[in-house]
């Protein structure tokens, strides 16, 4: 596969996972979730696909993942909030953990962490888009 | 931006709609049908994401747009890559593209492959690719013309069977095994890592080992699909990916910590040269061997972080995994028996017997004999 193959390829994987996270993101947007249903539990797991190889990174381990570029989305993280990063990152690592441990409740400020960090994948897919379109 | 998002979704629903027009049916190509059908499929479920879409619109505040603003982008992205990827094989449905999805129709018969075969197009501006939304196979125009490079077919299927490897049950022994991989190796990493964090030395080290793991969830799925096409094809892909070695490698120790997205030519080739003894091809891995170490004269000696980034027991593991991998999902692997069994792996019998020639024969001599068993290979597929 020539280099065209192997970022589509990373595009697609990173494709998949930010709609599977958004698609997580809209179901906690609405009021009526169900903190101990099925259902939630399934779009915890969806938030967590992105999120725990993020995290893992973040407390110094190498990632297992092979669908999530985790430490090109942490480098956009970071490059957007340098000023805050110590801060940031202990939210996002708080964040990961509180999920991870059956707390499925969103406040305003986690929604604003995972739209920081769905934005940083969409940035990431951009950019191996324009890598595929040669634009690069 | 409300009104302006909503209009950018309108003009992404009428550019899907529009591109399904341009697929004519009937098809000249009955091949291409599953391209057709995934096409429109793609399509129509971009529309009716973009409907959601502006469904979900009308009840967002002007600050809480994110997320629709993103989702409107990877649906722009989708349909861009079915118009640049999947529409002109099926809008130029030229005899080259016929003659080459019809020996993908072949191969997938032949090594038992349990999903229908992708589309092949033959307009590609650079050497094989697959793309794995649209399930087609660019190949350059004169490839049917030629033999020598075809098990690079192979390679590409084998992209089309890892993307494929959560959703078939039939290829779960590949994902199995594609995952303890990928293990072992991290495993490994974060033992390197922690090993020279003790060691108080530079602290580029641990990092240019972190960037070496990350790199390796794009290699780990080169060195699965070219083992995946010689164990399908045979010693005819390693002599392909030699050859394309030969005319295309700048260095065939490439190691960068920047995005580096295909492993060094020099472990592809240790790789191989482990699936090869796998396979029980000894004579073949003494003739690429030495062929091998003339043609790595060439290049230079790899810098000294090499040694960190494709280690001989990882290859060798992975070449193992792999080949029990595919045994397990039902592929039909090559051996000495099947490439004599000529009826049922015509083709695959037929590249391996192109190399030979190729290295046998003078080279007007084999051209005259390629040119004849392409003609053949038309006429039978």
């Amino acid at each position: 596969m020539s280099d065209f193959g192997l970022f589509a390829s990373r595009f697609h994987s990173n494709t998949n996972s930010l709609r599977h996270f958004d698609e997580a993101l809209r179901y906690f947007k609405h009021a009526h979730v169900q903190k101990s249903s099925t259902e939630t539990s399934s779009q915890v797991q969806k938030l967590l696909f992105v999120l725990k190889p993020i995290a893992e990174m973040l407390d110094g381990y190498l990632s297992k993942s092979v669908n999530l570029d985790e430490q090109n989305i942490l480098k956009i993280l970071q490059h957007r909030h340098t000023n805050d990063w110590q801060r940031y990152r202990e939210q996002i690592m708080q964040l990961t953990h509180r999920l991870m441990t059956g707390d499925a409740k969103i406040n305003a400020s986690d929604f604003e962490i995972l739209n920081d960090i769905a934005d940083a994948i969409d940035t990431e897919c951009a950019n191996l888009f324009r890598r595929i379109s040669g634009r690069l | 931006m409300k009104d302006y998002l909503e209009s950018l979704i309108v003009e992404q629903i009428n550019r899907a709609l529009a591109l399904k027009k341009k697929i004519h049916y009937p098809l000249d190509y009955s091949e291409l049908t599953g391209l057709a059908e995934r096409c429109t499929s793609i399509l129509d479920s971009q529309i009716l994401v973009l409907k959601e879409l502006q469904k979900e619109l009308k009840n967002r505040e002007e600050n809480d747009l994110r997320d629709i603003f993103r989702e409107m982008r990877v649906c722009t992205r989708a349909t861009a890559w079915i118009e640049y990827y999947g529409i002109p094989a099926l809008y130029y449905q030229t005899p080259e593209i016929g003659f080459l999805n019809k020996l993908m129709f072949r191969v997938h018969k032949e090594i038992k492959l349990p999903l229908p075969p992708p589309a092949v197009c033959c307009i590609a501006t650079e050497h094989y690719y697959l793309n794995l939304f649209t399930n087609v196979i660019f190949a350059p125009l004169s490839e049917s013309e030629f033999l020598l490079h075809l098990p690079d077919l192979y390679h590409e299927l084998g992209h089309y069977v890892l993307e494929n490897r959560e959703s078939e049950l039939r290829l779960k022994a590949i994902k199995d095994n594609f995952d303890l991989a990928f293990s072992k190796v991290t495993d490994y990493y974060n033992d390197l890592v922690k090993s020279k964090r003790r060691e108080f030395g530079p602290e580029e080290i641990p990092m240019m080992i972190e960037r070496i793991h990350s790199q390796w969830k794009a290699w780990i799925n080169e060195f699965f699909c070219d083992l995946f096409a010689l164990y399908t094809v045979g010693p005819a892909y390693v002599w392909a990916h030699l050859h394309l070695i030969v005319k295309k490698s700048d260095d065939i120790h490439e190691l960068s910590i920047f995005r580096q997205t295909h492993p060094s030519d020099e472990s592809r080739m240790r790789i191989l040269l482990h699936g090869l003894r796998n396979l029980g091809f000894k004579e073949h891995v003494k003739n690429i061997t030495s062929r091998w170490s003339e043609v790595a004269k060439f290049w230079g000696k790899p810098q000294i972080e090499y040694q960190y980034a494709y280690p001989e027991h990882l290859l060798s593991e992975i070449a193992k995994l792999t080949l029990n991998a595919l045994e397990q999902s039902g592929f039909s692997i090559i051996s000495h028996e099947a490439l004599a069994n000529d009826e049922e792996n015509k083709i695959r019998a037929m590249l391996n017997e192109a190399w030979q020639s190729f290295w046998k024969d003078e080279p007007e001599k084999f051209r005259n004999w390629e040119e004849k068993t392409v003609q053949e290979l038309k006429s039978i597929v």
